[in-house]
C-alpha cells in the first residue's frame, strides 16, 4: 500500500478520479461518497442551521445598532444613547461570564462585546465632538478589546483585532504623517502581520489543534506580501525618492522567498505561494515598464510575452510543489 | 464539512472484496502519480492562469493595435477567429501538462475580444455580437480540452443570451434565464455522482460546467442589485426569486426527505418558515440564490460553493438594505428585528438539537 493512499484525504478530487474507472457504477461511487463523509447527517444539518442563524442574528443585530446610532436621533438624550450601547456591551459580557467559554455562542457574544465597544467609542465621539482623528478611534478600539481577544481565543476576534491595528496604522500615515503610501507605515504593517503570521505558523507546526484552520494565516500571508509589493512598486515608479522604499523592495523579496520556502518545505499551503508568485509577476512587470520608461510601443508585445511566460512558470512551479508534497 | 478520512480509511470501511480493493487502490495510485494532471491542480492555479492570460491578451491586443494590424473590421474578425481556433487547438496539446494552458487561454480571450469588437463595429450593434458569441461559446465549450476555457464559456454563454434579451422588448425573459441557471445549478450538483459516471469518457465537462453555472448565476444577479447602479428596465424580480425558491425547495426535498427521510410535516414546516423569512426579499433574488448556493455547498460538503454563497449573500444583503427607501432609523429597526428573529430561530434549533441528542441516546 503506497503512502499516497494512506495519507491522502478522500477529497472530491478522488471521487472524480474514481468516476473515470471503466467498471465504476453510480451505486459504488455513492457508497464511497457517503462513507467519506460528504453527506451531512441530521445532526450536522441542525447544527449548521443553528450556527448559521446565530451568526446572521448577531450580524444583523450589530448592523442594526450601528445604523441606529448613525441616524443620530436628536430626540434621544445623550445619556440614553450611551446607556443603550453600554447595555449592549454588558448583556453579552455577563452572558459570556456565566457560560462555558469554549462554546460557539459564547465566543460569538464576546465578538458582539468587541463590536459594540467600537460602537460606544463612535457614539462618544458623536456626542462630545472630541475632534479626534479616525485613527484614534480604531487604535483605542483595538487597545480596549485586547483583553477580550486574549480571553475569548476566537479567530474572528483575533482577525478583527489585527484589522483594527492595520486600519489605525494606515489612517495614522494618512491623517498624521499626511502620506498615504509612506514606506515606514507599510513596513510597520508588514511587521505586525508578519509577526502574527509567524506566531500562528510556529504553533501550527507544533500540532496545536487551535492552529489547524488555514483561513487566518492565508489572509495574513496575503497582507504580508501585498503590503510590501504595493510599497515596492511605488518605490519603482517614484525612482526610490524615499530610501524607505528600497527597504520595502528588499523586504518584499525576503517575504516572497520566506513564504515560498516555508510553505513548500515546512508546511503545505499553496495559496500563499500562489499570491507571492502573482506579486512577483506584478513587481517584475513594473520593473520592465520602468526600464522602458513607460513609453516604448514594444512594451505591449514584450509585456504580453513576459506576463504569459511568468504565468506559465508560476503554474508549473506550483504544480511541481503540489506534486512533490503529495508524493 | 471537513473531510478527515484518508483514501485507505474509506476503502477499508467499504467492505470490498480483495479484487475490488486492489483495483480501486491501484487505479487511484496510478492516477494520483500522474504529474501535472489538471484534476490534481488546486483551483487557484487556474485563477492565476486566467489572470495571466487576461493581462497577457490585453497587452498583445495593444501591440496588434500599435502595429496597425487591426486597421480594418475584417482584419479584426479574421485575427479573432484565427486566435480562437488556435486557442482550441493548443488546448489539445496540454492534456498531459499545464505548459500551454496559459498560452491557449490567452489566444482564446484575445480572439474573443477581437471577434466581438470586429463584429460589433461592422454590424453596428450588440445583438450580432451576442449571436456570434453564443456560437463561439458553444464551439469552445464542446471542442476545447481545457477546464478554464470551458469554465469561461459556461459563464459567457448566459451573458450573451442576456445581451440578446436586452436588445429585444422581452426584458422579463431575464427572470427565466436566471431561473434556468438556478434550476440547472441545483440539478447539476444534486446529480453529481450519476453525471460523473455518465461523463467518465469526457472528464473535462463536469467541473467547469458545475462551477460555471453557479458563478454565472451569482454574477448575473448583480443586475438586480440597485436600479441606480444599473439602468435596468426590469421590475418583476419576484419571478426570478420564486424560481430560485423552488430550486431551493427541491434541494431541501432531495437532501431532507429523500436522503435523511424526515417527515413531510417537518419538511413543509421548514420550507414554510424559510418562505416567510425570505418573503420581504422577493424583489432581491440574489439573496435567495446565494442562500441556495450556501445550502448546496453544505449539502455537497463543498467549501468553494459555500464560500461563494457567503460572499454573494453578504453583497446582496448589503445592497438590499442600502437600496431600501427608508430612513436610517427605520433601517436599523428592520435590521435589529431581523437579528432578533434569527436569534430566536437559533434558540429554537438549539432546543431541537437537544431533543435530537436525547432521542439518539
Amino acid at each position: 500500500m503506497s503512502d499516497r493512499i494512506e495519507n491522502e484525504k478522500f477529497s472530491r478530487k478522488i471521487i472524480y478520479l474514481l468516476a473515470q474507472m471503466e467498471t465504476m457504477s453510480a451505486e459504488v461511487l455513492s457508497g464511497f461518497y457517503s462513507r467519506a463523509g460528504f453527506k451531512p447527517d441530521m445532526k450536522s444539518w441542525i447544527s449548521f442551521s443553528s450556527k448559521f442563524a446565530l451568526s446572521l442574528g448577531l450580524l444583523f443585530l450589530v448592523s442594526g445598532v450601528i445604523f441606529f446610532f448613525a441616524y443620530n436621533w436628536r430626540e434621544l438624550h445623550k445619556f440614553a444613547k450611551l446607556s443603550i450601547v453600554g447595555s449592549l456591551i454588558l448583556i453579552p459580557a455577563i452572558f459570556a461570564l456565566l457560560s462555558d467559554m469554549q462554546k460557539f455562542h459564547v465566543k460569538l457574544s464576546m465578538l458582539a462585546v468587541a463590536l459594540f465597544t467600537g460602537c460606544l467609542l463612535a457614539v462618544f465621539g458623536q456626542i462630545y465632538q472630541t475632534g479626534a482623528n479616525a485613527y484614534d478611534l480604531f487604535l483605542n478600539w483595538a487597545i480596549l478589546i485586547t483583553g477580550i481577544v486574549f480571553v475569548a481565543d476566537f479567530k474572528p476576534l483575533w482577525f478583527l483585532w489585527i484589522v483594527l491595528i492595520n486600519i489605525s496604522t494606515v489612517l495614522f500615515g494618512g491623517q498624521i504623517m499626511r502620506h498615504w503610501i509612506d514606506p515606514y507605515v507599510f513596513i510597520f504593517l508588514f511587521a505586525v502581520d508578519a509577526i502574527a503570521l509567524f506566531i500562528y505558523e510556529y504553533f501550527g507546526t507544533r500540532n496545536n489543534p487551535w492552529f489547524e484552520s488555514r483561513w487566518l494565516p492565508r489572509i495574513l500571508g496575503i497582507a504580508v506580501v501585498c503590503s510590501m509589493t504595493i510599497a515596492g512598486i511605488t518605490g519603482i515608479v517614484t525612482d526610490f525618492n524615499d530610501p524607505g522604499h528600497i527597504l520595502c523592495l528588499m523586504l518584499a523579496f525576503i517575504s516572497y522567498a520566506g513564504i515560498i520556502f516555508f510553505y513548500s518545505r515546512k508546511l503545505y499551503d499553496l495559496s500563499s505561494i500562489a499570491v507571492s508568485f502573482v506579486c512577483i509577476i506584478a513587481m517584475v512587470f513594473t520593473g520592465i515598464l520602468k526600464v522602458c520608461d513607460f513609453n516604448s510601443a514594444a512594451i505591449f508585445f514584450i509585456g504580453g510575452f513576459i506576463i504569459v511566460g511568468l504565468t506559465i512558470t508560476s503554474a508549473v512551479l506550483l504544480i511541481k510543489i503540489n506534486n512533490a508534497w503529495k508524493a | 464539512m471537513k473531510i478527515a478520512k484518508s483514501i485507505k480509511n474509506v476503502l477499508d470501511e467499504s467492505d470490498l472484496n480483495e479484487d475490488d480493493y486492489r483495483a480501486y487502490s491501484g487505479f487511484l495510485q496510478s492516477k494520483l502519480a500522474q504529474a501535472g494532471s489538471e484534476v490534481n491542480a488546486p483551483w487557484f492555479i487556474k485563477v492565476i492562469t486566467i489572470l495571466g492570460a487576461w493581462f497577457g491578451s490585453l497587452l498583445f491586443l495593444g501591440s496588434l493595435i500599435l502595429a496597425q494590424a487591426l486597421q480594418s473590421k475584417e482584419s479584426m474578425i479574421t485575427f479573432g477567429s484565427i486566435f480562437i481556433l488556435t486557442g482550441i487547438i493548443l488546448s489539445y496539446t496540454n492534456k498531459k501538462n499545464h505548459l500551454l494552458d496559459s498560452t491557449s487561454l490567452s489566444f482564446s480571450v484575445l480572439g474573443q475580444i477581437l471577434l466581438g469588437t470586429g463584429i460589433g463595429s461592422k454590424m453596428d450593434g450588440l445583438k450580432p455580437v451576442c449571436y456570434v458569441g453564443i456560437i463561439v461559446q458553444m464551439t469552445i465549450y464542446l471542442l476545447a480540452q481545457s477546464y478554464t476555457q470551458k469554465f469561461i464559456s459556461v459563464i459567457l454563454f448566459p451573458a450573451c443570451l442576456l445581451g440578446i434579451v436586452w436588445n429585444s422588448p422581452l426584458f422579463e425573459v431575464t427572470h427565466f434565464l436566471i431561473g434556468a441557471l438556478s434550476v440547472a445549478s441545483v440539478l447539476i450538483w444534486t446529480n453529481e455522482i450519476p453525471l460523473q459516471i455518465r461523463l467518465k469518457k469526457h472528464p473535462y465537462f463536469y467541473i467547469p460546467t458545475a462551477y460555471g453555472l453557479v458563478l454565472g448565476l451569482l454574477l448575473i444577479l448583480v443586475l438586480s442589485i440597485n436600479n441606480r447602479f444599473f439602468e435596468v428596465n426590469i421590475s418583476h424580480w419576484y419571478i426570478a426569486s420564486l424560481i430560485s425558491f423552488l430550486s431551493l425547495t427541491f434541494l431541501l426535498y432531495k437532501s431532507l426527505c429523500q436522503n435523511l427521510r424526515i417527515g413531510r410535516h417537518a419538511f413543509w414546516l421548514t420550507v414554510g418558515v424559510i418562505a416567510i423569512i425570505l418573503s420581504p426579499t422577493a424583489q432581491a433574488p440574489g439573496i435567495i440564490a446565494s442562500l441556495t448556493v450556501i445550502v448546496l455547498g453544505f449539502e455537497r460538503s463543498n467549501r468553494t460553493l459555500f464560500t461563494l454563497g457567503i460572499l454573494f449573500l453578504a453583497i446582496y444583503v448589503i445592497s438590499f438594505y442600502y437600496s431600501l427607501q427608508q430612513t436610517l432609523l427605520i433601517k436599523s429597526i428592520i435590521l435589529m428585528s431581523t437579528g432578533a428573529m434569527f436569534l430566536g430561530i437559533h434558540l429554537a434549533l438549539a432546543e431541537i438539537k437537544k431533543k435530537w441528542q436525547l432521542h439518539e441516546i
